[in-house]
């Protein structure tokens, strides 16, 4: 299947969503000589911001599966490129946007916001392809794929945080942390909002914190190159900064047969 | 075939041009019985007896009347018969008044007013004499009779003229008579009825019709021998109208009306009115607007009427004087200012010498101060009110001005009084909310000399270094004119000697400080960001020991003391400012220079001596420091 690319500037042409909402854009003057060759395109969730935390999951799932299947092979200057997502968007996927997320057809801003989105890691495509290379390159798991796809759903603001710095951007890293987080079960404490520190900022969360202390002691400390054993340690030294566990330690001396979340960090962090 | 025997004349036109209702009815219409009974008040006191030393009485009566006692009623009945909509509003209307019309117990309102002068020249009829008021006001629309003396004239209500109509519009089929008693004891009735142009046998007919009776091609009225609810035996003048509208017979909307609108008339005792058995004067209203029958009393509620406020504020606070000026005139107004911590909406009720309220004003960007005032002129400063005012007395505005220069003026009043009530507001703010103490607005001082220093500097080519202040100079026409040249070479040399990429100091600009009680301007430092390699840094188990070489920069290095400031690097090279609190990660600093130990704020490291060029400081560390941590070091002197 060929896939026809748009012209450059096609991000500003209001005459192409004009013409997208009419029907199919077929008209030589939107696109470009150049095209890309693909066996198959089959249509996948790309707009995942709205909707139940189920369907969210569902979509993002279906994403990852079909985006691992059929688009990660492509060369990575191919998946990389917006234009060829886009592209890819407007000449094969009308029906889709016209079925799944008909608000593209509404006004010129919804379609910049679905369709034609900055390629960064704030668009969903560019989330997906990452998340489908990272794990499907990784070489040591310790834990199944659809494991991993998993974790990184549930925690998509450590993932988005992960992504954002272009030092921790890499397939071994996110790995390692997702790791720890299975192994911690710190994921609902991540996402948690830091409540006791206005100096901090409105909406500052345990999870964004941690990467950010890693961040700030990133290249003396070389996280990435960390084992998961001593990332567990330096995650959780950086969790300790915000997140109390002096009250627990003494606890943790009294045998339970189900020591409770804050008591595990408390004895890894010993 | 404006018949004998019709007791309602409607005059022949040619041919039917207008098909609609008047519009003014509609306007009318919107503002429900609150702007009929506003209406009727206002004429009334308009038409106070200039020598009587006794309020205007107004008799407000709600009830019903059988319809046999309507004068006239089969003659109309059968006008409105033979209407016809030519669209659909006006067919919507005419159905109204159809089947409205066959009441058998009629809805009527009255205002009766004594202590007024009442219409004069009855007995003439439709006479064209200004003398003759009742001509004008029965027969005339969109005039008002003007008052011989101009000081009256300017006091009174009304201006647009078409105050009349009001009260049809409250009628379910237009209609509204007017009984008359004059200075003689002569009484007469007369009316109006707001129809649209007909046609009826094979004429057509204008659309207001008159309750009169047609003498040599003069319209008369009748003598008043009709049913008591017509009645007007004393002088003054009395509305009557029936066929009063469902939703305007509302007793106490019309109580609420007459406080909201006139309640300084009634305070100052020009102005009684009675509402069915009622009485609103200034003994009761009181009573009246501390009644949560008609008033919301939680002063936080109140949001959209302000009445029991103003009658507060009216009463209990003495006025002040505030001038306004326009660009002609200059006005004298009386405010009454309260200021109040509960109020949520501040409004300022302006209201005319006669005692009516015009407008809530809302002062732009103080509508939600908690203030309350009323605001009252003399005559002068009346006449410009009026002239201002909207048709419906309700709002002032520059819009309904048409000759370009007065709307100007007007938008400079309105511009002016919106000032000079913002000035009493922030001063009663003030008043009410005392300041702890003093504001030190060094900073703000040292930003306008910093900026004009920048300028001068700008302007003037030579700037000299001493002690890390800067100095501009004005070396024209000054004797130094050698020296100050020499000082420029310096400088040039200098500053091409000395490239701050090498020298690893480079002059940030002034650093700023906050909240010291010193004199800031005088305190005021330069920050110079140190490169990394004039730095040495060692991290030993519970110490750090920090070397600074300043000797590249001649000025830092000339300095004896500085502060220090780091600010945290990411792993990707960017800074970030505040991210770093001195005292929760040291927990003491040692000058190594001086021996002496340095003041740790949050932000900085103070106090710390420069010896040849040299900042050496050991650090005592807290357990939680993070010894990964990367900074950027900044010096200021």
């Amino acid at each position: 299947m060929k896939i026809r690319l748009l012209k450059e500037g096609y991000k500003e042409d209001e005459q192409l969503f004009l013409e997208f909402r009419k029907g199919e854009v077929t008209h030589d003057s939107f696109f470009s000589d150049e095209t890309v060759e693909i066996a198959d395109a089959p249509d996948f969730p790309f707009y995942i911001g709205k909707g139940t935390e189920g369907k969210r999951k569902n979509d993002f799932m279906a994403a990852f599966r079909i985006i691992a299947d059929y688009y990660v092979e492509l060369e990575r200057d191919i998946h990389f490129d917006e234009r060829f997502w886009h592209s890819l968007l407007i000449t094969q996927k009308r029906d889709y946007i016209e079925e799944h997320y008909p608000q593209a057809f509404e006004s010129y801003r919804e379609f910049c916001n679905i369709v034609t989105k900055t390629f960064d890691w704030e668009n969903y495509i560019y989330k997906c392809i990452l998340a489908v290379e990272y794990v499907e390159d990784s070489g040591e798991r310790a834990l199944p794929k659809d494991q991993y796809y998993e974790l990184i759903v549930e925690n998509l603001d450590i993932f988005n945080y992960i992504i954002k710095y272009s030092i921790f951007r890499n397939s071994e890293f996110l790995i390692k942390v997702l790791t720890v987080i299975h192994n911690l079960d710190l994921g609902e404490v991540l996402k948690a909002k830091i409540t006791d520190r206005p100096d901090l900022g409105k909406d500052e969360r345990y999870g964004r914190r941690v990467i950010f202390e890693l961040n700030k002691a990133y290249p003396v400390l070389m996280s990435p190159l960390l084992d998961v054993e001593e990332l567990q340690k330096e995650f959780l030294k950086a969790l300790g900064n915000y997140y109390d566990l002096s009250d627990v330690k003494e606890e943790v001396e009294t045998p339970s047969s189900k020591p409770g979340l804050l008591k595990r960090f408390a004895r890894i962090y010993k | 075939m404006n018949d004998m025997n019709n007791t309602w004349q409607f005059s022949r036109i040619p041919n039917i041009e207008e098909s609609n209702f008047n519009k003014v009815l509609e306007r009318f219409y919107s503002l429900g019985v609150a702007g009929l009974t506003r209406e009727n008040i206002q004429n009334s006191l308009d038409g106070r007896l200039a020598e009587a030393d006794q309020p205007v009485a107004v008799k407000i009566e709600l009830g019903t009347v059988n319809r046999e006692a309507i004068p006239g009623l089969d003659s109309i009945v059968h006008r409105i018969n033979s209407l016809e909509g030519r669209n659909g509003y006006t067919k919507e209307t005419i159905s109204h008044m159809k089947a409205s019309m066959l009441e058998e117990n009629v809805r009527y309102i009255s205002f009766e007013d004594s202590n007024t002068k009442g219409l004069s020249g009855a007995k003439y009829g439709q006479s064209n004499s200004k003398e003759h008021t009742w001509g004008i006001y029965a027969y005339n629309k969109g005039v008002h009779f003007e008052e011989k003396d101009e000081s009256f004239e300017a006091s009174r209500g009304g201006s647009h003229g078409i105050g009349k109509i009001a009260s049809n519009a409250a009628s379910d089929i237009h209609m509204m008579y007017f009984a008359n008693c004059d200075a003689h004891g002569e009484q007469h009735l007369g009316g109006t009825i707001q129809l649209i142009e007909h046609t009826l046998g094979d004429s057509y007919y204008r659309s207001t019709g008159y309750f009169a009776k047609l003498k040599d091609e003069k319209f008369m009225p009748f003598e008043n021998r009709f049913h008591q609810v017509f009645e007007k035996k004393t002088r003054g003048l009395k509305i009557v109208i029936p066929f009063l509208r469902e939703n305007f017979y509302n007793k106490d909307e019309v109580i609420r009306a007459v406080c909201d609108s006139f309640f300084v008339s009634i305070i100052e005792k020009k102005l009684v009115v009675h509402v069915n058995d009622l009485v609103i004067d200034h003994n009761t209203i009181d009573s009246i607007v501390l009644n949560p029958k008609y008033y919301i009393q939680e002063v936080e509620m109140m949001k959209k009427v302000f009445t029991p406020l103003y009658v507060d504020t009216y009463k209990n606070m003495q006025p002040r004087v505030i001038e306004v000026a326009n660009q002609t005139n200059n006005f004298k107004f009386n405010l009454y200012f309260n200021y109040d911590e509960r109020i949520p909406k501040g409004r300022m009720g302006i209201i005319r010498t006669i005692g009516m309220k015009i407008e809530d004003f809302t002062v732009k960007n103080n509508s939600t101060k908690p203030f309350n005032a009323v605001l009252i002129g003399g005559i002068e400063e009346d006449s410009y009110l009026k002239s201002l005012e909207n048709e419906s007395h309700t709002k002032i505005s520059s819009d309904d001005i048409k000759d370009p220069q007065l709307m100007k003026h007007a938008r400079r009043f309105i511009n002016n009084l919106t000032k000079e009530i913002v000035k009493v507001i922030e001063e009663e703010i003030r008043k009410s909310n005392p300041v702890d103490g003093k504001i030190n607005t060094g900073d703000l001082l040292y930003t306008m000399e910093l900026d004009f220093k920048d300028n001068l500097s700008q302007t003037f080519a030579a700037t000299k270094i001493k002690n890390g202040k800067s100095i501009v100079r004005n070396d024209a026409g000054e004797k130094t004119d050698a020296e100050e040249s020499k000082v420029k070479r310096r400088k040039k040399e200098k500053t091409a000697a000395v490239n701050p990429a090498d020298t690893g100091v480079r002059r940030k600009g002034k650093a700023r400080k906050k909240g010291e009680t010193e004199n800031a301007t005088e305190n005021q430092k330069d920050e110079y960001k140190i490169s990394p390699t004039r730095v040495e840094r060692l991290l030993m188990q519970n110490q750090e020991v920090i070397r600074l070489n300043l000797t590249s920069d001649p000025v830092v290095a000339k300095a004896e003391s500085c502060q220090i400031k780091f600010n945290i690097v990411d792993g990707m090279g960017k800074e970030y400012l505040n991210e770093f609190n001195m005292q929760e990660n040291y927990s003491t600093v040692i000058d190594t220079n001086s021996g002496k130990e340095c003041e740790i704020s949050s932000g900085f490291i103070k106090n710390v001596s420069i010896k040849d060029g040299l900042v050496s400081l050991r650090l005592a560390l807290h357990p939680a420091y993070n010894r990964s941590l990367k900074f950027i070091y900044y010096v200021e002197v």
